[in-house]
């Protein structure tokens, strides 16, 4: 992936996931989403290293909460969007915008 | 925890991986996943799948994310171990030269003993023999049904008929080994290994020659005005130096004339390290001339075949049977109850080392465990040592797997350096062991380290440094970091659970080295007992000198066939030399393999019909001069031997063995019986019995005595013949002269060999022999390591309670008290491996009971002499530490810190 500034592309989905998701943004639900929406497959890997840059970047924060028995006992960690993943997020799809103009692709 | 249980295993592996500060949130999510989701939808297998590669998933993106430094941030090779790391490793052990020299050398033990028991293996069972898809070979063998189904060699008659009636093998072949002679000029003949075979031999193997060819069909009818023959390569380059003008050239093959028409190409040696091949009518030709009867009861031939691939083994093993029974309709006299079996080449080859092969397999693994164990042991102590610096090297931001990557890479490093140094170790035990084999091994059976063998000892290398380093390093990593940081104290102590772990590795160590020591004690139990087996005749001083005559040359004329007279001239010159106090022969030799080929045959008593006779034991027949019975130290129980006016026109006579009495005429005086040899139909001629000779072993000291029945050289049939020469002093000074004796009678007749006989019965005991010293340097080693091990734990225990030890001698306890104490947590350690060792010893030396001569698995004396043995030597380990701990100062070591 690239340095601070930019945002690979399963970066970008994983904090467009989180905003869609809101308040209930925590790995099972932000996984299931992408994954549903892409329709590709995400490991749990892939998920939490994305996460984990994410909040190394600081783009995202983070909450800890609800320890449910199914999940033997463990909290789920929820999170939120943070200002600089905002502004990361629109540069990047200025980026994408610019760089698609004036280009169509042949018919498939 | 509600919901179904998500994987142990896995999770537990997560958690190693991903750090336990790191894993709670992602281990949540995934158990919520699998309970809530996966199950239901994928269903408990699928699910429990997906569980795996979620967690797999995790191990390389992980480090990706935790940087050690930003400069480091090259991502893709993240998971690939830098040279820096291996440069690293490297430099970590040298400052450690004595722990990396410990594991080195113990794994260099433990590996090389593996090794080399692989390649044996190797060489006897899993490298493919040197012929063309040669596992579809097989070997047919004729048996009779009514003697046990008991394996009779095959007739050239039925050979024929399986060839043209049978409609399941590609190739069928047949071949007979003799011995002949290749005079020399000028110099000695050679005694060779001719291979009579059928035309198809080669292209059943499917080796084409090295130059010339092979044999054309025709050459199967006789016509041709020069038979002839193929060499091998080996005996091109010795006696013909290889020289390619040998093709075309003349020959004599003992007095018969030649043609060189191919060469073999190197290592061809088949069947039984062969020197030359011709075509079987030419051995018809020899036999004629020399009166060897050819019918369809004579049988001596090896019959090899290549069933067709579209054929199954059933299929073919049918064929067979219906070729037998149409057999024995249209030839009851000879082939009643006589049906053809098939099993593949190899198995026929090998079936004498083969149930050896597990039993020394499964000791060179203990061997392994035990030094893996030793090994895990050192990683162990050492990376709690360093618990300090990692915990150092977690608090400035390594992250967990890299570090235990670099650890692995440490311990992988050590693997196969030693991994190196036991390939050296096994190249030199595999040359003592193949010097230590007295035999002729087939010439495919080599124990070289292939290409099998080596990549077998790298991968286990790599199995053993990662198992026996990663997993300390892991156990490392996850304790208490902070208090590993705040560990002032030498740097030793480790949790409660490595502790235990290590004490229980070095009680398994010792379990293993009972293990061992049990079986090597059982063998030579049963090595000593098969000693001290009387073999019914006095090896002693006795020298056996193999003589294979010219066949062409030593025509039947009556009275006395040649042979007869050249036996007789041979044994007259004989005794007169100074140093020999009896000579005598015999066609058959106890415990030689090759005379032992012979195999008994049918006889019928006066007045059995033909119902009666079937029940018969088999009987093995022996053709000797006068003075065998006293040259050999045979006791003549009853009557008397032969006397030399016994010729081919007076009465035929026979003597037979204890053995033989006492079954068909028990309780009866047996001089004067009537005997057979053959059916009631057969063409030999009643013979009546003179003398009965004690009983001899002759197949082997661990096999009961056979019946035998000897008959005078003077009334039997001509071949090849060993001389037993007893001699004032040691045998082999003779040698000489019975060689110019012989030489003096016929310059041509190729001696063999001459060996003493109690060589021969040496060698005839050479697979008890060399394995149970296998098993004794096995079980010493792994003693040797248990020891080092226990002293080592011992050792570090003193050092680790050097202060409690100290307080304990300041308030006042004897140094004897303080000794007994170590002493005591060593023994106790020591009694748990005996425990654990002898329970499975009980189960495993089971395994053993069909290699053991005269004792059983369980026997008593063994097991206890063993135990106590080992005891003793665990106490006398314990010695040292428990010397120090009296020894130690009380001030100096609560001056400690």
């Amino acid at each position: 992936m690239g340095g601070k500034d930019t945002l690979g592309e399963f970066e970008h989905f994983v904090l467009l996931s989180i905003l869609r998701l809101g308040e209930r943004a925590y790995g099972v639900p932000i996984r299931r989403d992408i994954a549903t929406r892409t329709r590709r497959t995400v490991t749990i890997g892939q998920l939490y290293s994305a996460l984990n840059r994410l909040e190394t970047k600081g783009y995202v924060s983070t909450t800890v909460a609800d320890p449910t028995p199914v999940r033997g006992g463990r909290g789920k960690k929820y999170y939120a969007v943070s200002a600089s993943g905002l502004s990361a997020l629109r540069r990047s799809r200025e980026a994408f915008t610019v760089m698609w103009k004036g280009i169509t692709l042949p018919a498939r | 925890m509600t919901g179904p249980r998500p994987p142990v295993v896995a999770e537990r592996l997560l958690r190693l991986l991903a750090g336990r500060e790191g894993s709670s949130h992602l281990i949540g999510d995934l158990n919520e996943e699998y309970a809530e989701w996966a199950v239901p939808v994928l269903g408990r297998w699928a699910a429990r799948r997906w569980y795996w590669r979620q967690v797999v998933s995790v191990f390389r993106p992980v480090d990706m994310v935790r940087q050690f430094r930003t400069s480091r941030r090259s991502a893709p090779s993240q998971n690939v171990v830098h040279v820096s790391e291996w440069i690293g490793a490297l430099r970590a052990l040298w400052r450690r030269p004595s722990f990396s020299l410990a594991i080195v050398l113990t794994l260099a033990l433990g590996l090389g003993a593996t090794t080399t028991i692989f390649s044996v293996v190797n060489g006897v069972v899993l490298r493919p023999l040197p012929y063309h898809q040669s596992e579809r070979l097989v070997q047919v063998q004729s048996r009779q049904l009514r003697a046990e189904a008991r394996s009779i060699g095959n007739s050239l008659a039925d050979y024929l008929d399986l060839r043209d009636q049978n409609r399941t093998f590609t190739h069928l072949a047949t071949f007979t080994t003799l011995d002949f002679n290749l005079p020399g000029e000028g110099s000695e003949p050679l005694p060779i290994r001719v291979n009579f075979a059928s035309s198809d031999l080669f292209r059943l193997l499917g080796i084409p020659p090295y130059l010339g060819r092979s044999f054309l069909h025709s050459e199967e009818r006789p016509g041709e005005d020069l038979y002839s023959v193929i060499l091998s390569h080996e005996l091109w380059r010795r006696r013909f130096n290889a020289d390619a003008a040998t093709l075309g050239r003349t020959i004599k093959l003992d007095t018969t004339d030649y043609r060189v028409v191919g060469v073999m190409p190197p290592g061809f040696r088949f069947p039984d390290n062969a020197d030359a091949w011709a075509p079987i009518e030419s051995w018809f030709d020899r036999a004629r001339r020399t009166m060897r009867s050819f019918n369809r009861d004579a049988r001596g031939w090896a019959v090899v075949g290549r069933p067709r691939t579209d054929v199954t083994d059933m299929a073919a093993q049918e064929d067979l049977e219906q070729v037998a029974q149409r057999l024995e309709r249209e030839h009851p006299q000879t082939n009643t109850g006589v049906r053809f079996s098939m099993a593949p080449l190899r198995d026929a080859q090998i079936s004498e080392i083969r149930p050896y092969l597990l039993p020394l397999l499964g000791a060179a693994g203990f061997v392994l465990l035990v030094s893996c164990v030793n090994v895990t042991n050192l990683f162990l102590a050492r990376a709690t040592e360093r618990r300090r610096e990692l915990a150092v090297r977690i608090a400035l931001g390594a992250s967990r797997s890299r570090l235990i990557q670099s650890l692995a890479t440490e311990s992988v490093m050590l693997a196969l350096v030693g991994g190196a140094l036991g390939l050296v170790v096994a190249i030199v035990s595999v040359h003592v062991l193949r010097a230590s084999i007295p035999i002729d091994l087939p010439l495919w059976m080599t124990f070289e380290l292939d290409w099998r063998v080596i990549s077998f000892a790298w991968l286990l290398a790599l199995g053993v440094g990662l198992v026996a380093g990663v997993v300390p390093a892991i156990r490392a990593l996850h304790q208490d970091q902070e208090s590993a940081l705040k560990d002032n104290s030498r740097g030793n102590s480790g949790s409660r659970a490595t502790t235990v772990g290590r004490a229980a590795l070095v009680a398994s160590a010792v379990a293993f080295s009972l293990l061992l020591l049990v079986g090597a004690g059982l063998m030579l139990r049963s090595f000593s007992n098969l000693q001290r087996v009387n073999p019914g005749f006095q090896p002693d001083g006795l020298l056996v000198v193999y003589v294979s005559p010219p066949g062409d040359r030593y025509v039947a004329t009556p009275p006395l066939p040649a042979y007869t007279s050249l036996y007789q001239r041979i044994v007259e010159r004989l005794r007169s030399i100074p140093g020999v106090e009896i000579a005598a022969g015999s066609r058959v030799i106890p415990y030689d393999g090759r005379s032992a080929i012979r195999q008994p045959g049918p006889v019928t008593l006066d007045g059995q019909g033909a119902g009666e006779q079937e029940r018969n034991p088999l009987v093995r027949g022996i053709v000797i001069t006068p003075d065998y019975f006293r040259a050999a130290g045979i006791p003549l129980t009853r009557g008397r031997s032969f006397e030399e006016r016994e010729t081919q026109a007076s009465p035929r006579v026979a003597i037979v063995n204890e053995a033989l009495a006492s079954r068909f005429w028990p309780g009866a005086d047996p001089i004067g019986k009537r005997i057979k040899p053959g059916g009631p139909t057969s063409p030999g001629e009643w013979v009546t019995v003179v003398g009965v000779a004690g009983n001899v072993k002759y197949s082997g000291l661990h096999v009961d005595s056979e019946l035998t029945i000897y008959y005078p050289y003077t009334q039997a049939s001509a071949g090849d013949f060993n001389f037993v020469v007893r001699t004032r002093g040691a045998p082999l000074d003779w040698a000489r002269a019975v060689q110019r004796e012989i030489w003096a009678i016929d310059p041509d007749l190729a001696i063999y060999s001459m060996r003493t006989m109690t060589s021969i019965l040496d060698n005839s005991l050479w697979q008890q022999r060399v394995w149970t010293a296998v098993l004794w340097v096995f079980a010493a080693a792994s003693v040797a390591l248990a020891l080092v091990g226990i002293h080592g734990i011992l050792a570090w225990s003193v050092r680790q309670r050097s202060r409690e030890l100290g307080v304990r001698l300041a308030l006042g306890a004897t140094p004897g008290s303080v000794a007994v104490l170590v002493l005591r947590q060593g023994m106790t350690l020591t009694l748990v491996g005996l425990v654990a060792g002898l329970v499975a010893a009980v189960a495993l030396t089971r395994l053993l009971s069909s290699l053991l001569f005269g004792i059983t698995s369980m026997d008593p004396f063994t097991w206890i002499a063993v135990s106590a043995t080992l005891a003793v030597s665990c106490a006398v380990a314990c010695y040292v530490p428990a010397r120090r701990a009296a020894a130690i100062d009380p001030t100096d070591a609560l001056r400690q810190e």
